[in-house]
């Protein structure tokens, strides 16, 4: 097994038993990504949500004119596909790479504890917790976006916090 | 004789998911709150010792702007849970809420969220399935508006009428293949 994979469920959940880190373990995969090839695409149904662990993504939103509008860059260590594996929706962003990315990709089922299986039921909650500590600063990062282009001439920092190192577009 | 807040709760379709004990438990531990029109809940920078879950009405989340004027952001609905981050991340308030339709709140403080986290599973999850989505829905919100007010700024300060949140999907999801 390779030892980043343990380190990355702990650095989201915390340390747990050793049955409780065997049982993700298997459920779990690293995936590395390229420059340029998507973690998710817009309008993909959600299956998976990701830990970014290594390199950026960029975060862009088709606008009517097919155009990508830059929403944010996402930093190590950050939570994403959340809202969308939540609620079971398609993904409302595309993430691709800009640098060689390692992700920890977990399916969304984890969110959910099985009641057929006593050791799925800590990491649900745990995971749901992570994914909600996130999703506060995906919200924070999409808010203080929206408020740039209100104050075109101001600097809006990103919002940085655990698991959500979103930073905003530094170009217009 | 239940209160007006363990009725209004049984009265969400998210609540379907919890049992009748459940809900008159978490009735009962939190703390009922009114709010009237335009009536402040916590403004920006405030701390935070509570988080609340929306039994009825709807609040506008503000924030304030780097020349003092203030944005309206989002809306939260029944079902929604706010201000959780002050307790999960003893952060201040990043936003102001404020009463739009007269609403009615349960009122959750830090020790009884974290007695619900150590010992009622059921409950505590709940509450985060709450957050999460209610989150999802907002971020959604902004970055469709992002995306509209990019191409045209006059769109920025208007507040889309949010779409009605897909409850039925994930409560179908949350309860498994055999859930109702």
């Amino acid at each position: 097994m390779d030892p980043r994979v343990l380190d990355a469920l702990r650095t989201l959940l915390g340390a747990q038993p050793e049955a409780q880190e065997a049982w993700l373990v298997e459920r779990v995969v690293l995936q590395p990504y390229e420059p340029g090839s998507a973690v998710v695409l817009e309008g993909q149904r959600a299956r998976d949500l990701f830990l970014l662990l290594e390199g950026r993504l960029r975060i862009g939103k088709q606008r009517p004119d097919k155009r990508q509008e830059r929403i944010a860059y996402l930093q190590p260590v950050a939570l994403l596909g959340l809202a969308s594996a939540v609620l079971g929706t398609a993904h409302p962003t595309t993430a691709v790479a800009v640098e060689p990315s390692l992700c920890l990709r977990l399916p969304r089922a984890l969110l959910r504890a099985d009641p057929a299986v006593p050791l799925s039921r800590e990491p649900a909650r745990r995971l749901l917790q992570a994914t909600v500590r996130g999703m506060n600063a995906q919200l924070r990062a999409v808010n203080a976006r929206l408020l740039r282009l209100e104050e075109p001439g101001e600097q809006v920092a990103g919002a940085a916090c655990d698991l959500g190192a979103w930073s905003l577009p530094s170009d217009p | 004789m239940p209160s007006t807040a363990a009725t209004l709760l049984r009265r969400l379709p998210a609540a379907a998911s919890l049992s009748r004990h459940e809900s008159a438990r978490l009735a009962r531990q939190a703390r009922e709150r009114d709010l009237a029109p335009e009536e402040i809940l916590f403004r920006q920078g405030d701390p935070a010792e509570h988080m609340y879950l929306v039994l009825a009405g709807s609040l506008l989340v503000r924030a304030v702007l780097p020349g003092g004027e203030e944005l309206t952001l989002g809306r939260v609905f029944p079902g929604d849970v706010v201000g959780e981050m002050g307790l999960l991340e003893c952060s201040p308030r990043s936003g102001t809420l404020v009463c739009e339709r007269e609403a009615v709140l349960l009122v959750i403080d830090r020790v009884t969220w974290n007695a619900m986290l150590a010992e009622d599973d059921a409950i505590a999850s709940w509450l985060l399935e709450r957050c999460a989505e209610g989150l999802a829905r907002r971020i959604g919100a902004v970055m469709e508006r992002i995306v509209a007010a990019s191409q045209d700024p006059t769109l920025l300060r208007q507040l889309p009428e949010a779409p009605q949140p897909r409850r039925r999907g994930l409560m179908a999801w949350l309860l498994g293949p055999g859930g109702v």
